[in-house]
């Protein structure tokens, strides 16, 4: 089929000019109507050439105009070839008019502009100069015509070679827009890639649709990003003051600065907070607003939950009535809280930066190696200090009680924190107790002088007899009297010891001489409890107050008879041991239970309060033993294997109490 | 007999101690109720030992010593000191300013006399 057209309009050609030559001998060599003929061959030939060439043979919209320009100028030359001769074979220039026709129609698709306008131009030069020769006319005529082909081939080779070349510049661009699309494809394919991958939510905007976003993106928005690539950028949702994201982001100036906080509803109305930064591309005349956005909800409520708890530190450490400090590792001042700045500096001044050693000090109790903040920060220990003294910038010192902890990071001690007390109330408060118990026990002691002066008086017989009840009833008073005077003794003792003003005398003593004095001294109590009281003792001297070490003796012994039973043995025995020399005072009784072995040291501290009644002990008997065995740099214990009695033992060294003992001073 | 002279401002410490020596039948015994008044009753009777208590309102005990030490009727009499307070400082103080001794409250009524000789060192 592709060669049927080419194939027509060669023979066509051939005809036309069988036709021609044929003419030649019917009409004679000069009748113009022989030109005929050869034109349409011409025309025909040069058809046939051009559909060779070319193997475009379809009509189209673009050459549909030509066409019918051609027809109309073929048809209307023989026209006008009738009209201007008027005569001749009628027949034959129908036959030649049927057959241009007919030719016409096949060539109707393909005839280009070109060639009818040349074929016009040899009609209209053959009637021209109808007096030539017709045989010079067509000779004339073949010649030109020839020349037209060849120009018009000449012309078609031309842009045959430039088609070609159009061809191969079309390939190769082909190549480069394959490449460049592949490229683009892999391009996009990888931004895809990244922006999938993206924390952040990437959404590209044109005007107000949405032309991309990815997934990170989507799920800010809670949707897929299939159901918003190509929607409107509402459908992402609002902010709380109603503007869409390209509204809330356009309406700032600097795009490219820091990113944008937008409190932002979504489209399922979820509270966000989103942190977003635009920047518009452009790109082939179109612009794209490029948002790169990221939900910082979480991170919005850390922060708040952040800022809540340490506006909740600070109120607490604020409005804690201690002060704390807070030291680094060089013992400065990190941080006070408000206490602290007021105890210490009057609330006026900083104490940040301050050396600890200039105010958590003074001069009279200076900073020295062995102080308890310096140990936290540098060695990591934990000290709790009472009655230090700490300087105040506008006030005299002020006593305190601390906590010195280390700051411990990874193991290692980067600072120290002090917790203080201002105890200048307390202080006050304790000494107007003391002072109140001095003088209600001095009070109590007026009356009792009285009430055991005369009911030892009644008892003694000197007054008269009594009757046996009365004189049971003078016992029992006068054993209560007593135990009121011992208990009344005893606090003011123990009172003395916790006011430091209870001084040690000491003078080296025979312990021997000693115990013997206690046993002489408690055995009509022994006696009468059927206890039977033996020392046991080797010579051997320590430096003690004597009235003291008596006192410890007669209270452990007295405790060690009261709690024996009748016919148990009590032993106060005295031994060397090392620096030290222990005294120990044993019994039968019933021991200490392991809970109380302590506690029985502290006031009022008794295993169990029916027995102390009983026994009619004050409860401080112990507390006073504990005090002077550690007055005298020595310690106080107990020994209670269970069903063996105990054995309370004082060690003591033999050198005597420290030198810094108490200060001793008694007021009035 | 010996003759004391107790200055207490309490009535019944002054009552039972009369008494704790009178049995005894070994005392003659003279009380004053206030520094003022034991003292000029020391002036006058010239006691053989007094018994003067620490702590009295109006002339009190250190301050009767002083006069009692200041008048030349008095200066050779003893005295002994009776309180309530039990502490050393304070008896060196009272020995210092011419006390011969302190006898600590609540004494012992029998034994009362006892002590004030052995303090005293009487035979």
């Amino acid at each position: 089929m592709a060669y049927m057209l080419p194939t027509l309009a060669a023979a066509s050609a051939i005809i036309y000019t069988l036709v021609g030559i044929s003419s030649l001998f019917f009409l004679g060599g000069t009748d113009p109507r022989l030109a005929y003929p050869v034109i349409f061959g011409s025309a025909f030939a040069l058809y046939a050439m051009r559909l060779t060439l070319t193997s475009k043979a379809r009509p189209s919209r673009q050459t549909l105009p030509v066409t019918v320009m051609a027809v109309l100028v073929v048809l209307a030359t023989p026209a006008a070839f009738f009209i201007t001769t008027g005569s001749g074979d009628q027949l034959l220039g129908i036959a030649i008019m049927a057959l241009a026709a007919g030719f016409l129609i096949l060539n109707l698709f393909a005839l280009l502009f070109v060639e009818a306008v040349i074929a016009a131009v040899f009609v209209t030069a053959v009637f021209v100069n109808p007096d030539a020769g017709h045989w010079l006319q067509s000779g004339y005529s073949l010649t030109l015509t020839a020349l037209a082909g060849f120009a018009i081939y000449a012309v078609r080779r031309r842009g045959i070679s430039r088609l070609a070349h159009l061809r191969q510049n079309d390939e190769r661009h082909r190549t480069v827009l394959a490449r460049a699309l592949n490229e683009a494809n892999e391009s996009e394919r990888r931004f895809r890639l990244l922006s999938g991958a993206a924390f952040e939510g990437i959404v590209a905007l044109r005007g107000s649709e949405i032309r991309d976003i990815n997934t990170a993106g989507a799920a800010i928005f809670g949707a897929a990003p299939d159901d918003l690539i190509g929607g409107p950028v509402q459908a992402l949702g609002a902010t709380t003051d109603g503007r869409d994201l390209a509204a809330a982001l356009s309406s700032s100036e600097d795009q490219d600065a820091e990113g944008h906080e937008l409190a932002f509803v979504r489209g399922d109305r979820t509270r966000l907070a989103l942190e977003a930064r635009s920047r518009k591309v452009r790109s082939r005349g179109e612009e794209t607003l490029v948002i790169a956005v990221r939900d910082v909800t979480d991170r919005k409520q850390n922060e708040a939950e952040r800022a809540r708890l340490s506006r909740e530190r600070a109120l607490i450490l604020d409005s804690t009535g201690e002060g704390i400090i807070g030291l680094d590792s060089a013992g400065r001042v990190k941080f006070a809280n408000k206490a602290a700045t007021r105890l210490l500096m009057g609330g006026g001044a900083e104490l940040d930066g301050e050396l600890h050693e200039h105010w958590l000090h003074t001069p009279e109790h200076p900073h020295r190696d062995d102080c308890p903040i310096t140990a936290a920060y540098t060695r990591g220990e934990t000290h709790q200090v009472t009655a230090a003294m700490f300087s105040r910038r506008y006030a005299d010192p002020m006593p305190v009680d601390y906590v010195s902890a280390p700051i411990i990071q990874d193991g290692s001690t980067t600072g120290a924190v002090i917790a203080f007390r201002d105890i200048t109330d307390r202080i006050e408060v304790e000494r107007m107790k003391d002072e109140f118990v001095s003088v209600v026990s001095h009070e109590l002691k007026t009356p009792l002088t009285s009430m055991s002066g005369a009911l030892r008086l009644l008892d003694s017989g000197r007054l008269g007899d009594l009757p046996p009840a009365g004189a049971r009833m003078l016992e029992i008073a006068s054993e209560n009297t007593d135990r009121l005077i011992r208990l009344v003794n005893d606090i003011l003792d123990v009172e003395r010891f916790r006011a430091g003003k209870a001084a040690l005398e000491p003078v080296v003593i025979d312990v021997v001489a000693l115990a013997k004095g206690a046993q002489a001294t408690m055995s009509p109590m022994a006696s009468a409890a059927g206890v039977d009281l033996r020392v046991d003792t080797v010579p051997v001297e320590v430096r003690a107050d004597p009235d003291r070490l008596i006192q410890a003796l007669t209270n452990l012994l007295s405790n060690a008879i009261k709690f024996s039973p009748r016919g148990g043995v009590v032993t106060l025995k005295v031994a060397p041991q090392g620096e030290d020399v222990r005294i120990s005072v044993q019994d039968q009784g019933p021991g200490i239970p392991r809970a109380h072995r302590t506690r029985i040291f502290e006031r009022f501290h008794q295993v169990d309060s029916s027995h102390a009644r009983e026994k009619g002990g004050t409860g401080l008997g112990l507390a006073i033993c504990r005090w002077i065995a550690e007055a005298h740099g020595g310690t106080i214990g107990v020994d209670s294997p269970i069903g063996e009695g105990s054995t309370f033992f004082l060690i003591l060294p033999k050198r005597g109490p420290p030198i810094a003992s108490n200060p001793s001073k008694e007021s009035s | 007999m010996r003759r004391v002279l107790i200055i207490d401002d309490d009535d019944d410490i002054r009552e039972v101690a009369k008494l704790s020596l009178e049995v005894t039948g070994e005392w003659d015994v003279a009380t004053a109720p206030d520094g003022e008044t034991g003292a000029r009753m020391a002036a006058e009777q010239v006691p053989d030992v007094i018994l003067l208590d620490y702590m009295m309102p109006g002339l009190d005990g250190a301050a009767t010593l002083a006069r009692l030490q200041g008048d030349a009727r008095t200066r050779e009499v003893p005295v002994l000191m009776l309180t309530a307070r039990v502490a050393a400082t304070l008896e060196k103080e009272m020995m210092a300013q011419g006390a011969k001794g302190v006898l600590a409250k609540p004494f012992d009524p029998l034994s009362l006399g006892h002590e004030i000789v052995r303090r005293l060192g009487w035979s």
